[in-house]
């Protein structure tokens, strides 16, 4: 099994360690271009992983402080971004406990969703609108079935297809072996099967 | 016709679309999926989901009026002002739950409280009044000492040199007087010159002294600190009568075996001139010793 943590600062590009070394020494000029970089790639993530706007924004400045507060820790070990994805991953687990038991009615379903910001279409399509309802229909179960995921598969899955991160970088983010990454998007990817079966049969 | 049996390919299956596998058994799944329609429709199922989510995702993030760019001054002004009043933050959020403070000063109080009673009463106890009981019986327990002496009697012996110590004097004729204490362990303490020689060797005469291990004083069987006064006299003999060679030979003998001081030796016939070296034993209670009443007592004794 390949360590996920063994790259060096030969990994991360010249520019980046140039910037992260900035950061560390409190440049506000540094901060904010790494804020500019990843604030949409940290928020997303955010939004992916709790399903709450204000909370993924909330959560995301607190991964920004958390990033600030920590850089000079950071040796090259990820690429930044992998290392930022830790931090987004390890604060959403935290908060998610709490939210998820006391929020969870607060958050935004797919229908209010669609309702507010227009149907479920890719842009530039303009297919047929029972197929557009087909489409929405089962984006709404797969997303559905996604938010009653266990915490660790969901992110797995949110990481590798939305994020696109290989299986080396999520097992980095999650802190766990290569192996385990595998096993958690078999799991995620089986149950989502059976949701998208279920809507085609 | 097939390289790789359904089964296997269906395991490889997810890393061949998540691109984790190695080109060559890449390009065995690749082959597979060609000819076998049902493991290409798992594949395609895999796709299907993946890019459900994306479109979703992407879908999401297009009707989000949410504008994360605002997050960078947020948090660089959070930053700023943090660094500014994190003294002040960090002493607010203490001081935040008032609960956790009454209880800590509280818990301090307390603390303090008891430090400061168990000390008093360790302090009171250890001050012993000087009229108590305890400290009577506690003086009349161990006589000897400076508010119980012991007044000299027949019963007393005087401290016994147990080790011989040889005492180098000047050729000139001298006469030493010093004073010192031995105490219940038969050790020597405050040797003190009470007529101040300043001649070579006086310091090396004391020395000698300090080193001499006595067999302690006893008053009826019960060792007891004694000051003693010791004169050391020089004296150059000049004659070749066997008396006096006798006589200082037992002077000299005497030096460093004194006798109690009922028993003390005093050869007549040595008497003048006489080298005389025999240590004026003098069992005096009170420790320290006082000089003048030992010079007095010894004054007398002479």
């Amino acid at each position: 099994m390949k360590d996920a943590g063994a790259l060096g600062w030969v990994e991360v590009g010249n520019r980046e360690a140039a910037l992260i070394e900035r950061c560390a020494a409190g440049e506000p000029t540094a901060c904010a271009e790494l804020v500019a970089g990843h604030e949409r790639m940290v928020y997303q993530l955010a939004l992916h992983l709790l399903g709450d706007r204000d909370e993924a924004l909330d959560l995301s400045q607190e991964v920004f402080f958390s990033v600030f507060r920590t850089i000079h820790n950071f040796r090259g070990q990820s690429a930044l971004k992998t290392w930022i994805y830790r931090i987004v991953i390890n604060q959403a687990r935290n908060r998610q406990r709490w939210w998820r038991r006391r929020h969870k009615a607060d958050q935004i379903s797919l229908d209010q969703h669609v309702a507010a910001h227009g149907d479920l279409r890719q842009p530039g399509d303009h297919t047929a609108p029972d197929r557009a309802y087909a489409r929405k229909q089962l984006a709404e179960r797969l997303w559905a079935a996604l938010d009653h995921l266990p915490f660790d598969q969901r992110t797995v899955i949110v990481l590798r297809e939305i994020d696109g991160l290989s299986y080396e970088e999520i097992a980095f983010s999650l802190g766990v072996a290569i192996g385990t990454v595998k096993s958690r998007l078999t799991r995620a990817r089986q149950t989502l099967r059976d949701e998208l079966r279920e809507v085609r049969p | 016709m097939h390289e790789h049996p359904c089964v296997e390919v269906r395991e490889l299956l997810e890393a061949y679309y998540d691109g984790e596998l190695p080109i060559e058994r890449r390009v065995a799944v690749q082959n597979h999926l060609d000819d076998c329609v049902a493991c290409s429709l798992t594949a395609s199922e895999l796709s299907m989901l993946g890019s459900t989510l994306r479109d979703f995702a992407l879908h999401v993030a297009e009707g989000d009026t949410t504008d994360p760019s605002r997050l960078s001054s947020q948090v660089l002004e959070r930053l700023r002002v943090e660094e500014q009043f994190s003294m002040r933050a960090q002493l607010t959020d203490w001081f935040q739950d008032m609960h956790l403070v009454w209880a800590g000063l509280g818990a301090s109080v307390a603390t303090l409280v008891c430090i400061v009673g168990s000390a008093s009463v360790l302090h009171a106890t250890s001050q012993e009044r000087p009229n108590s009981m305890a400290r009577t019986i506690a003086v009349l327990a161990s006589p000897g000492s400076n508010d119980n002496p012991l007044r000299l009697s027949y019963d007393m012996s005087a401290p016994r040199a147990v080790t011989d110590v040889a005492i180098e004097l000047s050729e000139e004729d001298a006469q030493y007087t010093f004073s010192a204490v031995v105490s219940r362990e038969g050790r020597v303490q405050g040797v003190e010159m009470i007529n101040q020689h300043n001649r070579p060797g006086v310091n090396a005469m004391l020395n000698e002294v300090y080193r001499m291990k006595f067999a302690p004083a006893t008053d009826r069987g019960d060792a007891v600190a004694v000051s003693m006064l010791w004169l050391v006299a020089s004296t150059t003999v000049k004659g070749r009568h066997d008396e006096t060679m006798q006589a200082l030979r037992q002077a000299l003998r005497l030096r460093t075996t004194p006798e109690p001081i009922s028993a003390l030796p005093v050869p007549a016939e040595a008497a003048e001139p006489k080298p005389q070296a025999a240590p004026l034993v003098k069992p005096v209670v009170p420790e320290p010793p006082s000089p003048s009443s030992t010079l007095a007592l010894a004054a007398a004794s002479l």
